[in-house]
C-alpha cells in the first residue's frame, strides 16, 4: 500500500480560499507559538489575551499600532513601487536612514529657516537624499545591468556606517555620555499629532503617498509605460520605450519613499537621529511587498497587519515573555502567512495505490 | 523520399512482443478538466506494437492535456491507461516512465554543455565513460541517427537535437515513444529525415504517437489516427483511404474551414520599405549579410527559408527594431506593424491583461489617456471592440493574456498591430503552432490589408504558405537572399532546394 501526493498547478483560487487560507496561516502560526509560550512556561491564553489588548483590542494599541504601520507602509511602498518596473529594491533601510540623517542635517544647521519652514525642508531633504542613495544603484543597473539587488543592499552598510560617524562624532549629544544619539530636533522641527490622539500625522502622509503611487502606476500614460517595461523589456524595447531612464527614474522614487519613512520617523517618533531608527524597516519593506503580492494600495494593509503583530510582540513582552520568544511567534505566523500563499497556487491530490506497480518488461532501466 | 507504407500494411514481426501487432497501451474513457474547461471528455485510444498513430486536433482539443496523462503529469477526474493490459497508477510519471512511455517534449529539455552521451544518461545510473557511449552510439545507429556521442549538444543542429531527445529514450528502453508535434522546428527534409527513422522504430516493434497540425504529415507517416476536437474523439481510424480534405473537416467539424483558395494577386504600388546591400550582425555572427529587399503597397512579399537563416534579424531590421550596420533601410511608412516570431517575449507582456495589451500601441493617444489620466473605460471598450473583431477567444478583456493559447495570443496581436491600418506589416512565422481556424485567419487578415494598400512582408518556414499568400518570394539561406521568383514562376522544387543551400552555383 503506497500513498502517493501530487501538486497541480491551480490557476485561479477562489475567493473563498483567498481568505481562508491566510486566516488558517494566522491560527496555525498561533498554535505553533502557543507550543512555544507553554514551553516556555507561559499560559498561552493569556499571553495572547495581552498580544490582542496590545494590538488591536485597545485604543492604545490601535494608535501605536498606527505609529508603527506608518514607517512600515513606506518602506513596503518602496519596493512594490520599484517592482513595477521589475526591480529589487532591498535597501530600503539604507535609503531610509540616510533620509533620516539628512533630515536631522537640515534640523540641526538650517537654523535660520522661519519656522513653519523647517519640518517641509527636512522632509524634502529626507526624499531627495534616499532618491540620490537609490540613484546610486539605478545609474550602473540602467547602463550596465549591474545587479540592483546588490548594490542597494550594500548601501545600506554605508549609510549605518556614515550614520554611525555622524552620531558618535560631530552630531553626538554631549548629554549623552558615549550613547549613540544626536543632539535633539528643534520643538519646530516635530511633526504635529492627530488631534485626539498620539499618533503623528505621518500615517496620514502615507497613506496620500500609497494612493499617489497606486494612482501614478496604475492610472497614468507613464505608468502604464513603467508596467510595459517591467512586464516584458523586449515588448517595451520595440514599442521604443526608453527602459534605462524609466528605471532610474522609478529607483528614485522609490528611494524617496524611503528616506521619506527616515525623516517622519525622525521628526514623528525619535526627534533626534538614533541608532535603531530603524528596526528593520527596510526589509520588513519586502516582506510586506511580497505579502501584498506587490499591490500598491495592498501594501497599506499588509503594513498595517504588520505593525499589529509587532506591536502585540511587544506588549507580549510586557508581560513577562521573553523578547526571543515574542519574536519567534512573529516570525511564525509570518513563516505560516508565506507558505499558505505558496500553498495556494497549487492542488494537493493525495492517492492510494492498491499495489505497487512492476518494472514493464522491455528492458527498462530503473 | 519518405518511407514506403507499404512495409506498415504488412504489419512486420514486431521485436518487443511475441504476438503480432499486440496492443500495448489502451487508454479508456479519460476525462480531465480545468475549472469549467473540460480538456479531455472520456477519450479512448488504443496504441499496437509497431504502430505510428498521429494525434490530431487543433489547438485547445486536449491533446496536450492527453499526453500529459499519459506520462503521469496530470492524474485524470476519470478513465484508465493500461500498458500491455496492466493498469498504470495514475498521475505517477515515475511509473508511466518504469511501463515504457517516454514523451520527446517540443523544447526537448535538453543540457547544451553536456555532451550527447551525457545528455542521454542524464538522470540513469551511469555516468559517461568509453562502455556507455559505445552502447549510445549502437543505439543511435540502430535508428539511423548519425550522432557522434561526444559532441557537445550546443554544436547540434534542431533535427539532430530532436534525435538526441528521441535517443534518450531508446537508450532507457521505452518503447512507446510520443513525438509532441516534432515537426514543428524542421525544415521539410529534416521532417522526411525523421520520418524515416519513425518508421524505422516502428518496424524494430517500437509504438509511436505523433503530434501534428499538418495533414501532409499524418497521411506521409501515420498508420492509423485519432482525431479530437474539443476534448472529445471524433475519429480513430486507419489513414488509409483519408485524405488531407477528410482530416481537416473531421478536426475543425465543417468544410468552411478547408484550405483557403488560394489567394488573388495583389496590386503592388509604390515602394514602402527598402533595404539596400542591408547587413546586420549579433553576437559577433552575421545575421544577415547584404540583403536587399523592396516592398510596395498592395503586394505581399514571402521570405522562405529554414529558421536560423536571419528571418529573425531581417524582420527586426524590416520593421525597424535594429538598425543595419552597413547598407540601408529607406521606410515611408507611417505606421508599420510587427508580428513577432516569438509572441509572448517580443510582442506582449505575459502579466498584463487582454485588455491592457490590446492597448499597448494607442495608451498614450489623447483620445485614450490625459497624462495624468487613462480613460480605463475607452482602453475597455477599445478591447471589446478588437475581441469582437478578431475572436479572440476571452470572456472577460481583463484576464491576464498569458492564460490565452497559442491561436489566442496571435489573434491579440493581430488585433493591437492591424487595428491602426498600418502601410508596412512584418509577419514572422504568423501562423506557427496555430490552429486551422487562427491560421486561416491570419492569412486573410494579411491578404486583407494587402488588398487595402499596405505592404506585407511574411517570412515563414511553412513553404505551402509561402506560396499560397505572396505575390513575390525571396529565399533566405546563411543570411542572404538566394533566390527571388515572382507569382506565376514559383518552382516548389527550387526553391525547397535553394532553402537547402542547393542549387546556388
Amino acid at each position: 500500500m503506497s500513498v502517493s501526493i501530487h501538486l497541480e498547478r491551480r490557476l485561479n483560487p477562489p475567493l473563498a480560499m483567498r481568505i481562508a487560507v491566510p486566516a488558517a496561516a494566522v491560527v496555525a502560526g498561533l498554535v505553533a507559538g502557543g507550543v512555544i509560550l507553554a514551553l516556555g512556561g507561559h499560559d498561552p491564553i493569556d499571553a495572547y489575551n495581552s498580544m490582542w489588548e496590545g494590538s488591536l483590542g485597545s485604543s492604545d494599541g490601535i494608535q501605536a499600532s498606527l505609529i508603527k504601520a506608518c514607517p512600515l507602509v513606506l518602506t513596503g511602498l518602496a519596493v512594490a513601487t520599484a517592482l513595477r518596473i521589475g526591480l529589487w529594491n532591498i535597501g530600503g533601510e539604507g535609503q531610509l536612514i540616510i533620509g533620516a540623517t539628512a533630515a536631522t542635517g537640515v534640523g540641526l544647521y538650517a537654523t535660520s529657516l522661519p519656522g513653519p519652514l523647517v519640518l517641509p525642508a527636512m522632509i524634502l531633504a529626507g526624499c531627495l537624499a534616499g532618491a540620490t542613495w537609490a540613484t546610486i544603484a539605478a545609474i550602473p543597473r540602467a547602463l550596465i545591468g549591474l545587479n540592483e539587488i546588490i548594490v542597494t543592499l550594500f548601501l545600506n552598510y554605508i549609510a549605518i556606517l556614515l550614520m554611525d560617524h555622524l552620531i558618535f562624532g560631530p552630531w553626538a549629544d554631549p548629554k549623552a555620555f558615549g550613547f549613540a544619539y544626536s543632539r535633539a530636533l528643534p520643538d519646530a522641527a516635530m511633526l504635529p499629532v492627530i488631534p485626539g490622539s498620539y499618533v503623528h500625522v505621518g500615517i496620514v502622509i502615507a497613506v496620500v503617498v500609497a494612493v499617489t503611487c497606486w494612482w501614478l502606476m496604475e492610472r497614468t500614460p507613464w505608468g502604464f509605460s513603467v508596467r510595459v517595461a517591467g512586464g516584458n523589456a523586449r515588448t517595451a524595447e520595440y514599442l521604443g520605450l526608453h527602459i534605462s531612464r524609466r528605471m532610474v527614474i522609478v529607483l528614485a522614487l522609490s528611494g524617496a519613499i524611503a528616506g521619506l519613512a527616515g525623516a517622519i520617523e525622525l521628526t514623528g517618533v525619535t526627534n533626534r537621529l538614533q541608532d535603531g531608527i530603524s528596526v528593520n524597516y527596510g526589509y520588513s519593506g519586502v516582506l510586506i511587498a511580497f505579502l501584498a503580492r506587490g499591490r500598491l494600495l495592498g501594501v497599506v494593509v499588509a503594513a498595517f497587519l504588520f505593525a499589529t503583530l509587532v506591536v502585540g510582540s511587544y506588549a507580549l513582552q510586557t508581560t513577562g515573555v521573553a523578547q526571543p520568544i515574542a519574536t519567534i511567534i512573529e516570525a511564525l505566523i509570518i513563516v505560516f502567512l508565506l507558505a499558505g500563499d505558496a500553498a495556494l497556487a497549487f492542488r494537493v491530490h493525495m492517492t492510494r495505490a492498491p499495489h505497487a506497480l512492476e518494472p514493464a518488461t522491455a528492458g527498462v532501466r530503473s | 523520399m519518405l518511407t514506403s507504407r507499404a512495409t506498415a500494411g504488412a504489419a512486420p514481426e514486431p521485436g518487443a512482443t511475441s504476438e503480432p501487432a499486440a496492443t500495448v497501451l489502451e487508454v479508456r474513457g479519460i476525462t480531465k478538466s480545468f475549472g469549467d474547461r473540460v480538456a479531455n471528455d472520456h477519450v479512448d485510444l488504443t496504441l499496437k506494437a509497431g504502430e505510428i498513430r498521429a494525434l490530431l486536433g487543433e489547438n485547445g482539443a486536449g491533446k496536450t492535456t492527453l499526453i500529459s496523462v499519459l506520462c503521469g503529469q496530470y492524474r485524470p477526474d476519470a478513465g484508465t491507461v493500461a500498458v500491455r493490459g496492466r493498469p498504470l497508477p495514475p498521475g505517477s510519471p515515475r511509473a508511466a516512465l518504469a511501463a515504457g512511455i517516454g514523451v520527446v517534449h517540443q523544447d526537448f529539455r535538453l543540457v547544451p554543455r553536456f555532451t550527447v552521451t551525457e545528455n542521454v544518461v542524464l538522470g540513469t545510473d551511469s555516468w559517461g565513460g568509453r562502455k556507455v557511449e559505445q552502447k549510445v552510439a549502437e543505439h543511435a545507429a540502430a535508428a539511423g541517427f548519425q550522432l557522434d556521442p561526444g559532441a557537445p549538444a550546443w554544436s547540434l543542429s534542431v533535427g539532430e537535437l530532436q534525435q538526441l531527445a528521441i535517443l534518450k529514450l531508446l537508450y532507457r528502453g521505452l518503447d512507446i515513444l510520443i513525438l509532441d508535434e516534432p515537426t514543428a522546428v524542421l525544415s521539410p527534409p529534416q521532417a522526411a529525415e525523421l520520418f524515416n527513422s519513425m518508421r524505422k522504430l516502428a518496424d524494430g516493434g517500437r509504438s509511436i504517437i505523433f503530434i501534428t497540425h499538418r495533414l501532409r504529415e499524418v497521411i506521409a507517416v501515420a498508420d492509423e489516427v485519432t482525431i479530437l476536437r474539443h476534448g472529445k474523439v471524433v475519429a480513430d481510424r486507419e489513414v488509409a483511404g483519408l485524405d488531407a480534405l477528410q482530416m481537416s473537416v473531421l478536426m475543425i467539424g465543417s468544410d468552411a474551414a478547408a484550405r483557403h483558395t488560394a489567394s488573388r494577386a495583389g496590386n503592388p504600388g509604390e515602394v514602402v520599405l527598402k533595404l539596400e546591400s542591408a547587413t546586420v550582425e549579433g553576437r559577433g555572427v552575421r545575421a544577415l549579410d547584404r540583403v536587399g529587399l523592396e516592398v510596395r503597397r498592395g503586394e505581399i512579399v514571402g521570405v522562405a527559408g529554414i529558421s536560423g537563416n536571419g528571418q529573425n534579424a531581417l524582420a527586426e531590421l524590416a520593421a525597424g527594431i535594429v538598425r543595419p550596420m552597413a547598407g540601408s533601410r529607406t521606410c515611408i511608412a507611417s505606421a508599420v506593424a510587427y508580428i513577432p516570431e516569438a509572441r509572448m517575449e517580443r510582442g506582449l507582456v505575459g502579466a498584463m491583461s487582454v485588455s491592457e495589451n490590446l492597448s499597448l500601441r494607442q495608451y498614450r493617444r489623447p483620445t485614450m489617456s490625459h497624462p495624468l489620466w487613462i480613460w480605463s473605460h475607452r482602453m475597455t471598450s477599445l478591447a471589446r471592440r478588437l475581441i469582437e473583431a478578431f475572436s479572440i477567444p476571452v470572456k472577460n478583456p481583463d484576464s491576464r493574456v498569458a492564460d490565452l493559447s497559442g491561436g489566442g495570443l496571435q489573434r491579440v496581436l493581430l488585433a493591437r498591430e492591424l487595428d491602426e491600418q498600418p502601410d508596412l506589416i512584418i509577419a514572422a512565422q504568423p501562423t506557427r503552432g496555430l490552429d486551422v481556424a487562427s491560421s486561416a485567419m491570419v492569412r486573410s487578415q494579411l491578404v486583407g490589408h494587402r488588398d487595402r494598400g499596405a505592404g506585407v512582408v511574411v517570412i515563414s518556414e511553412d513553404l505551402d504558405e509561402i506560396l499560397e499568400l505572396s505575390d513575390r518570394v525571396l529565399v533566405l539561406f546563411k543570411g542572404a537572399v538566394v533566390g527571388e521568383y515572382s507569382r506565376g514562376s514559383f518552382d516548389r522544387a527550387e526553391i525547397g532546394l535553394r532553402m537547402g543551400g542547393e542549387g546556388t552555383d
